[in-house]
């Protein structure tokens, strides 16, 4: 991959980690709406069914213009429902950029992910005709023009006998037919893109489908009370025999509008397909050197057939199948395509029998071993674990602070026996510093992280540990001083105990078996 | 930054991206910067159909496969157009137009559209059918008479190409008009098919 890329990338993840930081110490990382994007689309899709639901009522396709103006002119129950209905679907354009932007950045869009960013372009195509055909259904200046361009376009393809063109000359009155066409294609379109958006989530076994409550209400509220203080007005009505010198356009879906004129119908067709061609390739292209990392696998004479990884696995990538070496139980089994190498079957399979190739809970505790052996360490000092898409970039900050960074992939990879051995090797404390659970690029991480600490849930940490001196906290790539802030805290409860003594003997074989006794076959 | 000033500064922000997205979603968009009229040509039209006939023998359809017999063989191809748009005399727009798709056998499809300085002019349309060299003769040497094997069929095909030449656009069309576009005004000229003429229309029809 050029090296141009590379630093365009780093750039963008840089960009973001600032954004998502700036506005986590706004709102803090659960309302965060740059982590919420995704589902924020989804909710501007529910306003949108609902409000269009009501507009449909009073629209009338023998007289469109007439029709939204009687109701854009009602302040009680049309103007604003006709103000919030345009508002969401702004919002959802923006909130979708953010969403690919983030994709993009994160480096969540190719291997088995690809089908997401497919289907993503797919409904960006159709969310952009759906606020075609809308505002073409007003017919005042703005949608005469989206109309005539649109025409023009769709005129230079060879598969139609009669120019579409043809009907917003002047020549004759429009035909009714082509109004209900277009409200046909506008209501009709959404069933498409909720069965898009069912292939778009497929891939995933829990999606969130809507932002926190309070988020999404308050983006509601937000548009609604920008709806009603701020009153839609309605453009003149179109007009074939006038050359209005400006209108009132909508940028979110008529960015293109302004350079249209300026493009012969071809050479927007080249160009346009061209930049679909090169985002439907991104996931082709973009991968470049990288190689694709190995999928999880499992030790089948290890695992015991709990189905823990199973219901763990956020991309159902895991199914459980009867054994076929005599023991009753089943048996996991990994399908590569659908595998994204999140590790997090490493963190959640107790007898460590299941994960990527060289991130299994014992190659987990293997590392750590050896961490815990280097000349260096110091009893008592703080052993931050850092997600290396987050906090790791605070590296420098925790050193200053006191505490020795151990990288991990992802938190929700990470087992919870390298905690117990962290604390039996003499750390103070372990900090497990996760990226935000709404911004895990494994989605579950921090989540199943959380509950195996503190909710004994498989592989849970063991009763024996001093949870006193365990700490999860939540923090982005840029910030720093959030991270640095939780070190502080635990450095500060663990000052209160006693310095622990190393364990001599760290081995390995004894902790894997007490966390779960292999059953012979 | 404390709670409360993280709330106010979030609040702002809220607001000012809600604001934002409202101001942005009816931003004035320069739709025709000029005022400059326009003269819009718009019409759609069936093309005459040029063609030879003549009336094949008895032994002629003889050898023709029985769900294929037409006593009246004719070759042609739809006309083409020679359309002329002159403003105070001097040519603006000089063209041939010709039927839609592969065969041109689809109707005529003119759009074009003429920046016209305001004020008053003369406008002169001229739409003209041109000839073809070789098949540029309209005519039928078929006997309906002689249709005694095909049941009436040669009669009615006849009556079809009477038809079907009713409706094609006449071969000479002309608009002469004196003109007077105020700024931003659009001038339609088109086809009126009750008239079978070119008309100039300077408002939109009753809906």
């Amino acid at each position: 991959m050029p090296a141009a890329v590379t630093a365009i990338e780093r750039a963008g993840r840089r960009a973001l980690g600032a954004a998502d930081a700036a506005v986590n110490r706004l709102y803090g990382w659960r309302y965060n709406p740059l982590y919420q994007s995704g589902t924020i689309v989804v909710a501007m899709f529910l306003v949108l069914l609902a409000t269009g639901l009501w507009l449909l009522l009073f629209y009338r396709v023998g007289a469109p213009w007439t029709s939204v103006a009687r109701l854009t002119a009602n302040p009680w129950t049309g103007n604003w429902v006709r103000g919030l209905h345009r508002y969401a679907s702004d919002a959802a354009i923006v909130a979708t950029a953010v969403h690919a932007v983030r994709m993009v950045v994160q480096h969540r869009f190719w291997g088995p992910r690809a089908l997401a960013w497919l289907s993503g372009i797919v409904l960006v195509g159709l969310v952009l005709v759906l606020g075609w055909t809308g505002y073409v259904m007003v017919w005042d200046t703005f949608g005469q023009r989206l109309a005539i361009e649109g025409a023009r376009f769709l005129d230079a393809l060879p598969i139609l006998s009669e120019p579409i063109g043809r009907a917003f000359t002047g020549e004759r009155a429009i035909p009714g037919a082509f109004f209900f066409l277009n409200l046909f294609v506008h209501v009709a379109l959404p069933l498409g893109l909720g069965l898009v958006l069912w292939v778009h989530l497929s891939r995933l076994a829990r999606p969130t489908l809507l932002p926190p409550k309070r988020l999404g209400w308050t983006i509601v509220g937000l548009l609604t009370a920008v709806a009603v203080l701020w009153p839609l007005e309605m453009a003149p009505v179109a007009d074939p025999f006038f050359l209005p010198a400006s209108v009132p356009a909508d940028y979110f879906f008529a960015f293109w509008l302004p350079w249209s004129r300026g493009v012969s119908a071809g050479a927007a067709w080249l160009g346009g397909g061209l930049v679909v061609v090169a985002l439907l390739l991104v996931p082709r292209f973009s991968r470049g050197e990288r190689v694709r990392r190995p999928p999880s696998e499992v030790d089948e004479a290890i695992c015991t057939g709990c189905w823990q990884c199973f219901h763990d696995c956020p991309y159902d990538a895991i199914r459980m199948v009867e054994r076929t070496d005599g023991r009753a139980a089943h048996v996991a089994r990994v399908s590569p395509d659908l595998c994204v190498s999140c590790g997090i079957c490493a963190g959640s399979c107790a007898p460590m029998g299941v994960g990527p190739t060289g991130r299994t809970g014992r190659d987990q505790l293997e590392e750590v071993r050896d961490f815990l052996a280097s000349a260096d360490r110091v009893p008592g000092e703080i052993v931050a674990i850092t997600c290396a898409h987050g906090a790791l970039a605070a590296g420098d900050g925790l050193g200053r602070a006191g505490a020795v960074v151990y990288p991990v992939d992802c938190v929700g990879n990470l087992h919870t026996s390298v905690i117990e051995l962290a604390l039996r090797g003499g750390a103070g404390g372990v900090l497990v510093l996760s990226c935000p659970p709404r911004d895990c690029r494994n989605r579950e991480g921090p989540k199943w992280t959380g509950e195996r600490i503190y909710h004994d849930r498989d592989a849970e940490l063991q009763a024996r540990v001093d949870r006193r001196r365990v700490a999860v906290a939540y923090a982005g790539p840029g910030e720093v001083r959030e991270a640095v802030d939780a070190v502080e805290r635990l450095k500060a409860t663990v000052a209160a105990m006693e310095v622990p003594e190393p364990d001599a003997d760290l081995d390995l074989v004894a902790i894997c078996e007490s966390v779960a006794p292999l059953e012979a076959p | 930054m404390t709670r409360r000033v993280a709330w106010a500064l979030g609040a702002v922000v809220a607001v000012g991206a809600t604001v934002g997205t409202a101001a942005l979603s009816r931003a004035p968009l320069a739709a025709y910067p000029s005022d400059t009229p326009i003269l819009r040509l718009a019409w759609s039209v069936r093309p005459e159909r040029i063609e030879h006939c003549r009336t094949l023998t008895d032994e002629e359809l003889a050898d023709v496969p029985a769900h294929m017999r037409q006593r009246v063989q004719c070759e042609g191809r739809s006309a083409g157009y020679r359309l002329v748009v002159s403003l105070d005399g001097e040519s603006r727009f000089d063209t041939l137009v010709t039927g839609g798709g592969a065969r041109g056998d689809r109707p005529v499809y003119v759009f074009r559209e003429l920046d016209v300085p305001a004020g008053p002019h003369r406008l002169d349309v001229r739409f003209e059918r041109q000839s073809i060299p070789g098949v540029d003769s309209v005519g039928v040497d078929a006997d309906a008479s002689l249709d005694t094997l095909m049941a009436g069929r040669a009669l009615r095909e006849a009556e079809e190409r009477t038809r079907r030449q009713e409706e094609a656009v006449p071969p000479m069309m002309t608009l002469e008009s004196d003109i007077d576009p105020a700024p931003r005004e659009v001038l339609l000229v088109t086809y009126d098919i009750d008239r079978r003429a070119l008309v100039l229309r300077t408002r939109a029809p009753d809906r």
